[in-house]
């Protein structure tokens, strides 16, 4: 078999050496992906992990509130302390700042009661005396930076920095440069220490802390002094070791990489369907080759033997190329990763270095090979198969015609059967695995659908195209039907491109419409938005102080503000949710529109909510905990459990695992939390907001780093953090457009080169150049239109699907479907001049011959 | 060797049906060289295919060397092919990308005879018909002639109780097309290979040693010859 292997396979392949590469593009696309993908989900995992580890230093134990992301009050620090196992308990703040002067520069502002980390030996201080820098850092404008962040700014000990924090912007000085190692080494040194109380007045958070670092004795028992300090800690607060916490995050981050996860599977798909269609394609090309061999003696087993083999051979170079393809292509995408997570999830993923799971590679190995057999496996058996005399009687129709229509259908329906199954189960279970298998198998489903109905469709276009185009028309027509295998699969590449490229359009454009709605015509509308310019990474605002509220309010041309305050990390029955809290005024049941309040009445909702005794839930939520109005949810505060009755259940997009809206009030008395992330303004009756965003600038500028958003603006701003988490997506189906795009080129080329001899005969009997082009480009485009149309409608049930189903249970978010028609109409008519272009190209090519080579051909 | 009894081959079916062989029956026996003629449609080439094992026939039986090739297995027909059936074509002939050793090896290949026979068997078949100083040559930079001679050394290189050669001179020019005749008579009379041959030319035709014609499927005619292209006898038959 090998020596057939180089006799046979070797030269063709080399021969076509397009073709080839477009197998082992196919197939190295496919493995690229996945691996980049498990690459991207390995690395900022690892990364995330690191962060935590490095700011956990040599402690043994951490305390939180859930997972750390909800501050609470200090005096935990003490109860710890007095626990004889624990050598130190080490409080730690930390929030956010901007660098006045570098609006791109965000830094993590870490709180440190200094002297007890003297125990820890978490900081290295290399420049100046560490007694004598930490005797200095009492002075509340004293700041620690980090080697990797004023080296190259030229930073030194002695100057001052202007930092806008969420109490104001002031000037800092530099008294120590950190080391960066350990936890200086955290969030790529884009760290600043302070003192702890200095960092809770920065922060808005007096009184308050992130997390409290334990050191225990040595040979303590850990899980014993852990179980201690649960029994004792108010509710709510948990005592983890450094590699809990990591694990739970693991959780919280499945879903969005079961999605990443999902997406490379569909380029597999695509991989797949590549591989296939390039090598249906050259099996009419070796027909000659492979009859030739049957006359000589070859078995049919034999023949599919070699194809096969000639299948593995590629596979392993698609395979060999694309692991390493697949890493380079996650170099390049983890920052993109890790910047949709961040607006996702309103975290930080900070990622040092790639994460390569040695241990997955042989299975993506597999994978890949095995789907270059699988897609190789009709061509090869197809020839395998075929008739030496009819082959030498020029008749390829048993090397190209495909199943039987009725088989078509029949397989489509059991796809589509087994689907919808799969979704349903997904529903059912809310299950991101069945998601997956069934979103792709509806992909492929789409595949098979196609031949049927362009053959289906042939009473049409045998109308339509002789009338508007004439003799070339009807060439065309009589082409594209004899062939209704090549025509579809051709239709069905591009319906495919279509399909991938319009999900990933529509599942941008549902939640920017459906984010819009929230904040244009919706509760949230309102005449200006005033923020702090900084976020934590994602679309959130860092906070800022709830007096500014009171400040504005009493500008001139404003008639009310309402405050906005929300934790994007709370905690709820093992799911990371968010909590919003806003001011009476939000709870207006006017300001809500019809139909807002999914269930619950908004007035008496609004009573409740007024009073602190009830809350809203989102949609998800309700849907994933089974809540309805009139239950009662328990929230773990950091002065005990807050039991509230649900009151309304509405859309709401603060948090993919849902969120609990609640007065502001009751973050202010139970989670002791002064601050708040957004300010709405309202004007009075002939107040230009304009004039009135100068006043609040006038008035709050010098002091505070704030944006004022017009309404447009926050849409706007929205708009583009929508835009930012599904940068990925669309750069990874860019990816399979371009793959799939080679891949119909070669479809449409390869017609034309088997029609060489047709089109020299239509030559010799008197038709023009031109005639002959004409009849190829109405051919070629209307396969286009073909392909365009069958993929918007599979692209709009697809769409359906992932914006209704699988993004609720992928990521969290109950969205309105909304179809993208613009970027349909824009890729139809995109598809449509490809397809013409490859057509005249092809043309061009067939009619450049002589009109007797071309009938030597056969 | 060859047994042709009561053979009829039809295809399509209801108003298209062609009967390409009706009822037709010879014995060719070894070291025989046979000639068909006949009209375009006449059945001559499916006669050749039959033997091959290609296609099977309506009814009747084709036995090569006793054994029914209809009743034989896919395997079967192909192992056939490969041992004992060399096949000339006029011009579905050489793999363009294989220089003509290795086309000539490739029936060998294909039974997976061992390199070194090949390197051995290859030279032999090549010598055979006068290609050896083109041996490292591809089929693009072989006259016409020449590139039959190396399909006629591939029919022979598994050493082949039987050659069936549809016809090979069609493409060539008089001269090349009675060097490659003089070479298939060489074969038969040296090597007792027993060849049936389709033409249109009855001076090739007449080179047999027998001469079938046939007409619509059916034996019209059979004339022996002195294999120098004079007819000895001729018999006819009604169909």
């Amino acid at each position: 078999m090998l020596r057939l292997l180089r006799l046979i396979s070797y030269p063709q392949l080399r021969a076509s050496w397009g073709r080839s590469l477009l197998v082992i593009g196919g197939i190295a696309t496919g493995v690229a992906l996945i691996v980049a993908i498990d690459v991207i989900n390995a690395s900022v995992l690892a990364g995330f992990r690191r962060t935590i580890e490095r700011v956990a230093g040599p402690a043994q134990l951490q305390v939180t509130l859930g997972i750390g992301e909800v501050g609470f009050s200090e005096a935990a620090a003490d109860l710890i302390r007095t626990d004889p196992a624990v050598v130190a308990a080490i409080p730690l703040t930390r929030g956010t700042v901007g660098l006045v002067g570098d609006p791109g520069t965000t830094l993590q502002l870490f709180g440190v009661d200094l002297t007890a980390e003297e125990d820890l030996q978490r900081y290295t201080v290399t420049s100046g005396d560490r007694r004598e820098i930490l005797a200095n850092m009492n002075d509340p404008s004293s700041i620690l930076v980090t080697s990797t962040f004023a080296e190259p700014r030229g930073l030194d000990v002695g100057r001052s920095l202007t930092l806008a924090t969420p109490t104001g912007t002031r000037p800092y000085t530099i008294r120590g440069i950190l080391e960066a190692r350990g936890m200086a080494a955290a969030f790529g040194g884009l760290l600043i220490v302070m003192d702890l109380p200095a960092a809770q007045r920065a922060l808005a958070k007096d009184g308050q802390i992130d997390q409290i670092d334990v050191v225990l004795a040595d040979g303590a028992p850990i899980d014993a002094v852990q179980a201690r300090l649960q029994s004792r800690l108010p509710t709510g607060l948990r005592v983890l070791r450094p590699a809990e916490r990591s694990a739970e995050y693991d959780g919280v981050l499945g879903s969005f990489q079961a999605m990443l996860t999902g997406l490379s599977l569909l380029c597999l798909v695509a991989g797949i369907y590549i591989v296939y269609n390039t090598t249906s394609t050259a099996a009419v090309h070796r027909a000659l080759t492979m009859a030739a061999l049957r006359l000589q003696g070859a078995e049919r087993s034999q023949l599919f033997r070699l194809l096969m083999l000639e299948a593995l051979v590629l596979g392993v170079l698609g395979v060999v190329a694309g692991i390493p393809i697949g890493v380079l292509l996650a170099m390049l995408l983890t920052g993109m990763v890790s910047d949709s997570m961040s607006v996702i999830f309103q975290i930080r993923f900070p990622v040092e270095a790639l994460t390569v799971r040695l241990q997955h590679q042989p299975w993506i190995f597999v994978v890949g090979i095995g789907a270059t057999l699988f897609a190789s496996y009709a061509s090869a058996r197809r020839v395998a198969r075929m008739e030496p005399l009819a082959i030498m009687r020029a008749d390829f129709r048993a090397v190209t015609r495909g199943p039987s229509a009725r088989r078509l259908i029949v397989g489509w329906i059991a796809l589509v059967a087994i689907s919808t199954a799969a979704l349903a189960i997904e529903v059912q279970q809310r299950s991101i695995l069945w998601g997956n298998f069934g979103s792709t198998l509806w992909f492929a489903a789409s595949i098979v659908i196609a031949i049927p109905l362009v053959r289906a469709s042939r009473a049409i276009f045998s109308q339509i195209l002789p009338r508007l185009f004439g003799a070339a028309g009807r060439v065309a027509a009589e082409s594209l039907y004899r062939s209704p295998v090549r025509t579809g699969v051709t239709a069905a590449a591009i319906a495919l491109v279509m399909t991938v490229a319009l999900t990933s359009s529509s599942l941008s454009w549902s939640l920017s419409r459906n984010i819009s709605s929230y904040f244009s015509g919706g509760f949230l509308a309102c005449d200006l938005a005033v923020s702090a310019v900084t976020t934590d990474g994602g679309w959130l605002e860092t906070p800022i102080p709830d007096e500014l509220g009171g400040e504005i309010g009493r500008l001139e041309g404003v008639r009310s503000i309402d405050l906005i305050r929300i934790f994007p990390g709370q905690m709820f029955r093992g799911e990371r949710i968010a909590v919003g809290g806003g001011s009476d005024g939000i709870f207006d049941p006017d300001r809500y529109p019809r139909g807002w309040y999914r269930s619950g009445n908004p007035e008496t909702a609004a009573v409740a909510l007024r009073a602190g005794t009830g809350a809203n839930v989102s949609l998800s939520l309700a849907e994933r905990f089974r809540l309805a109005v009139g239950d009662r949810i328990t929230l773990d505060a950091p002065d005990g459990p807050l039991s509230l009755a649900i009151t309304g259940i509405v859309p709401d997009y603060m948090s993919d695992r849902g969120s609990v809206i609640l007065n502001r009030r009751l973050l202010v008395e139970h989670w002791n939390d002064h601050a708040v992330n957004r300010i709405h303004v309202f004007l009075r009756p002939g107040a230009a907001a304009e004039d009135v965003r100068a006043r609040i600038a006038a008035r709050l500028g010098k002091d505070y780093a704030l944006k004022i958003l017009m309404p447009g603006e926050v849409v706007a701003f929205h708009a583009e953090q929508v835009a930012r988490a599904f940068v990925l997506m669309d750069a990874v189906q860019l990816l399979i457009v371009v793959v799939t795009v080679a891949g119909i080129l070669d479809l449409l080329l390869s017609s034309i080169v088997e029609r060489k001899r047709e089109l020299s005969l239509w030559r010799m009997i008197g038709a023009d150049e031109g005639a002959v082009r004409r009849s190829v480009v109405v051919e070629s485009g209307t396969i286009g239109a073909m392909g365009g149309i069958l993929g918007i409608a599979l692209g709009f049930v697809t769409s359906a699907i992932w914006v209704g189903m699988n993004f609720r249970y992928l990521l969290g978010y109950y969205l309105q479907f909304y179809f993208a028609w613009t970027s349909a109409l824009r890729f139809l008519v995109l598809v449509a001049a490809m397809a013409m272009t490859a057509g005249y190209l092809a043309a061009v090519a067939a009619t450049r011959q002589s009109i007797l080579d071309g009938l030597r051909i056969d | 060797m060859i047994e042709y009894r009561q053979v009829t081959k039809v295809f399509g079916s209801g108003d298209t049906a062609v009967k390409a062989v009706d009822d037709l029956s010879f014995t060719i026996e070894r070291g025989d060289f046979w000639s068909l003629m006949g009209p375009s449609g006449a059945g001559k080439s499916t006669v050749l295919h039959l033997i091959a094992g290609l296609t099977s026939p309506t009814s009747g039986a084709v036995l090569v060397e006793g054994r029914d090739v209809a009743r034989m297995s896919g395997k079967e027909a192909a192992e056939l092919r490969r041992r004992r059936v060399g096949y000339v074509l006029q011009a579905f002939n050489l793999l363009p990308f294989l220089t003509a050793e290795e086309n000539v090896g490739m029936p060998l290949v294909l039974d997976g005879v061992p390199q070194r026979e090949i390197d051995r068997r290859v030279p032999a078949a090549l010598e055979l018909v006068k290609m050896t100083h083109r041996a490292k040559h591809h089929p693009t930079t072989l006259s016409g002639g020449e590139q039959q001679r190396v399909a006629i050394a591939r029919a022979l290189v598994i050493d082949p109780a039987i050659v069936l050669a549809d016809e090979p001179t069609g493409n060539l020019d008089r001269a090349n097309g009675r060097a490659v005749m003089d070479l298939l008579v060489d074969l038969n009379e040296r090597l007792s290979v027993t060849i049936l041959l389709v033409t249109h030319d009855p001076v090739f035709a007449a080179m047999a040693k027998r001469v079938l014609h046939l007409v619509d499927g059916s034996l019209e005619q059979t004339t022996a010859s002195d294999g120098d292209g004079d007819a000895l006898t001729t018999s006819g038959r009604r169909r």
